[in-house]
């Protein structure tokens, strides 16, 4: 049993941001902008205020314990990208008027934080419902019917992967395992259960639909915390509960490699990106798959590294949808000049993501493909090397192209507000300084390994890879001109086959509920006359005394009839009370 | 930028950093690909021409439909 250690000065910093949404929903426009910032401010503060080692526990019903924060090096590493992201997000939507998604934005992000924080079972899966459930309404705030569609999908993919983690996890507690420990009885449902309910969220192929089809789908500041957030806590359960799982490892190099190849065919710019978390995440399952304390560093790192490059360049795409009212790719073109300030903080980031040398992206990735190389898995080291290419080449190269620098067609961007360039801004210097200090970051990795990511073999390697990628890209070039298609994924088997069986299933039981009224109807127009009048059946009468039917003779008033239902249900109320 | 422009350019860097890779880099082989001079570049740029290919014939076989393919999902600009 965990030692129970509280101080006065340690807070949750996941309940500071809760407070914070339930603020946000009810104060007016100028307090509201100052909880945005204040809320994940003092949530950083708290942050660091924690200490490793502490444990908050409360018994609850049936002997479970709950502990809603539990202090490790691990969770304090996610819950500090978090609430960072969580301060420059709020900064990036601080112009937005609707108070129900600053508060979705602000709870989403506690959930998040409850999620890493939690020590048990029960509080983790409270959060990872929350989570969904605040979250979707980051997409329905676009009120786009496609975003309306889309989010109803996202939910149920969501409660879905909900039910199996909760499923496993009804096995575990029933078991009096309430404690979330690293498990690896592959021969136990729960096992299996859990991990698949977690693979949903982290978006592993073929569950990874929900991501592309919602999260473009999502308003323009709402994306970037989307970005941020699911798949990341999930990468950060993975990291806990299933170090070492083989399956993980082959899981992660397909979805490194699947999300690049859709990314090349992708004419949407923030579905393009979508494809690009899939793929990145990739990196970090397949890390955590294989377990060692370098490939576990390797995927704390890469996802603390990632949360910063991708919501950068949510909020450079969103910027450009903002300003331009444009979401293609095909539509876009020439606005280098007009908006060269969001090209500059995209660029920064995409050269993140590609892992190019001084970026935070270098420092993270190049530790996951060593330690595949270190753990004896050639496959998967040339495997991942490979997606660096395509990342390389569908951000640092096609929608620089497309969007930015190709042929001009005479957009003319609005203003975008000054919160949206602060916010990018302290995104691109985070991007920047640990790309050219990864000891900033690598002194707070939880596991015991060392990495040195600038020696020449590693930066020239690199270096050399990317640019390779150049020439391939402007031979092929022609090939990405003009692309207006959409691409089928997964989402296709409930979008269409079900949706299809669906209305077939509902239109078939109407058409018997149809044909069994008209039966019906037509039997008891036939019986009808028989039971109308009881009376026809009594013996003829001759006297004078004969009887009249009435029809309410018999019947009671509407006020016994409710007098009778409240009897009923004050005897049964009471009786629960009583027998309790 | 004309096509040969990209292509010299991004030959010249690459001339340099495998010069660059011949003189300074004492690489740690785990496998032969390590040691191998410039096998980055090779790997580069024939990746990048194979993930397109390979995307793309993907896409015109199997994935890709017309924009409107999901009742004009994709249709609004916002």
């Amino acid at each position: 049993m965990p030692e129970v250690k509280r101080t006065m000065i340690e807070f949750h910093p996941g309940y500071i941001l809760l407070l914070g949404a339930l603020l946000a929903a009810v104060l007016p426009l100028r307090f509201r902008q100052g909880i945005m910032v204040l809320a994940p401010l003092l949530a950083v503060a708290a942050v660091f205020g924690l200490k490793t080692g502490t444990v908050w526990t409360y018994d609850f019903i049936n002997k479970i314990e709950l502990a809603p924060l539990k202090v490790d090096q691990l969770s304090w590493i996610f819950a500090l990208i978090f609430t960072l992201i969580a301060l420059l997000g709020n900064i990036y939507a601080l112009h937005i008027r609707n108070s129900g998604e600053s508060a979705a934005a602000l709870a989403y992000a506690g959930a998040s934080l409850g999620v890493v924080f939690a020590g048990d079972w029960v509080t983790l899966i409270f959060f990872w419902e929350l989570m969904a459930v605040t979250s979707v309404f980051l997409i329905w705030y676009r009120k786009a019917p496609q975003a309306i569609g889309a989010g109803f999908r996202y939910l149920l993919v969501h409660f879905f992967g909900g039910n199996l983690l909760l499923a496993g996890i009804f096995l575990k507690v029933t078991a009096g395992q309430s404690a979330i420990t690293a498990l690896t009885g592959t021969n136990d449902a729960a096992f299996w259960l859990i991990l698949l309910g977690i693979s949903v969220n982290a978006a592993i192929p073929p569950l990874h639909a929900w991501l592309t089809d919602a999260y473009p789908e999502g308003t323009v500041t709402g994306s970037v915390f989307l970005s941020s957030f699911t798949t990341k806590v999930a990468v950060y359960c993975l990291i806990r509960v299933f170090p070492g799982t083989t399956l993980l490892i082959w899981a992660g190099t397909v979805m490194a490699l699947y999300g690049v190849i859709y990314a090349v065919l992708e004419n949407d710019m923030r579905r393009l990106l979508s494809y690009h978390i899939v793929s990145q995440v990739g990196y970090m399952v397949a890390a955590a798959g294989i377990g060692t304390d370098l490939a576990l560093n390797g995927a704390a790192s890469h996802a603390y590294s990632h949360i910063l490059y991708k919501s950068l360049l949510f909020m450079g795409a969103g910027a450009v949808i903002y300003s331009t009212g444009k979401r293609k790719l095909s539509d876009l073109g020439g606005i280098f000049r007009k908006i060269p300030g969001v090209v500059v903080l995209y660029m920064i980031a995409a050269f993140s993501i590609s892992g190019v040398p001084l970026f935070n992206g270098f420092i993270s990735k190049s530790m996951i493909v060593s330690a595949a190389a270190y753990s004896h898995l050639p496959a998967v080291e040339l495997l991942l090397y490979l997606a660096g290419v395509g990342t390389f080449l569908s951000l640092a190269l096609k929608i620089p192209y497309l969007a930015f620098f190709g042929p001009d067609r005479g957009i003319e961007p609005v203003r975008i507000p000054l919160n949206m360039y602060v916010a990018m801004a302290g995104g691109a210097f985070l991007c920047t300084m640990y790309g050219i200090f990864p000891n900033l970051l690598y002194m707070y990795l939880p596991f015991n390994a060392t990495y040195e990511p600038y020696t020449t073999d590693h930066v020239v390697s690199t270096v050399q890879l990317l640019v390779a990628t150049i020439p391939a890209f402007w031979l092929l070039l022609y090939k990405f001109v003009d692309v207006l298609k959409v691409s089928l994924d997964t989402d296709w088997f409930y979008r269409k086959p079900l949706a299809v069986l669906i209305n077939g299933l509902v239109y078939a039981v109407c058409r018997i509920r149809d044909e069994f009224g008209v039966l019906g109807n037509k039997a008891l127009r036939a019986v009808m006359p028989f039971f109308v009048n009881p009376m026809k059946w009594a013996p003829p009468c001759d006297g004078e005394f004969c009887p009249v039917y009435r029809e309410d003779q018999y019947r009671f008033s509407v006020g016994i009839t409710v007098l009778m239902g409240l009897l009923v249900f004050i005897v049964s109320v009471s009786y629960i009370w009583l027998v309790r | 930028m004309t096509t040969n422009k990209v292509l010299v350019i991004s030959g010249a860097v690459l001339i340099l950093s495998i010069l660059v890779e011949l003189i300074f880099v004492h690489p740690h082989v785990y496998y032969w690909w390590h040691g191998f001079i410039g096998f980055d570049v090779v790997y580069g740029f024939v990746g990048g021409l194979g993930i397109i290919m390979f995307a793309k014939t993907l896409g015109k076989l199997f994935i890709q439909r017309p924009e409107k393919y999901y009742a004009g999902g994709e249709e609004d600009n916002d």
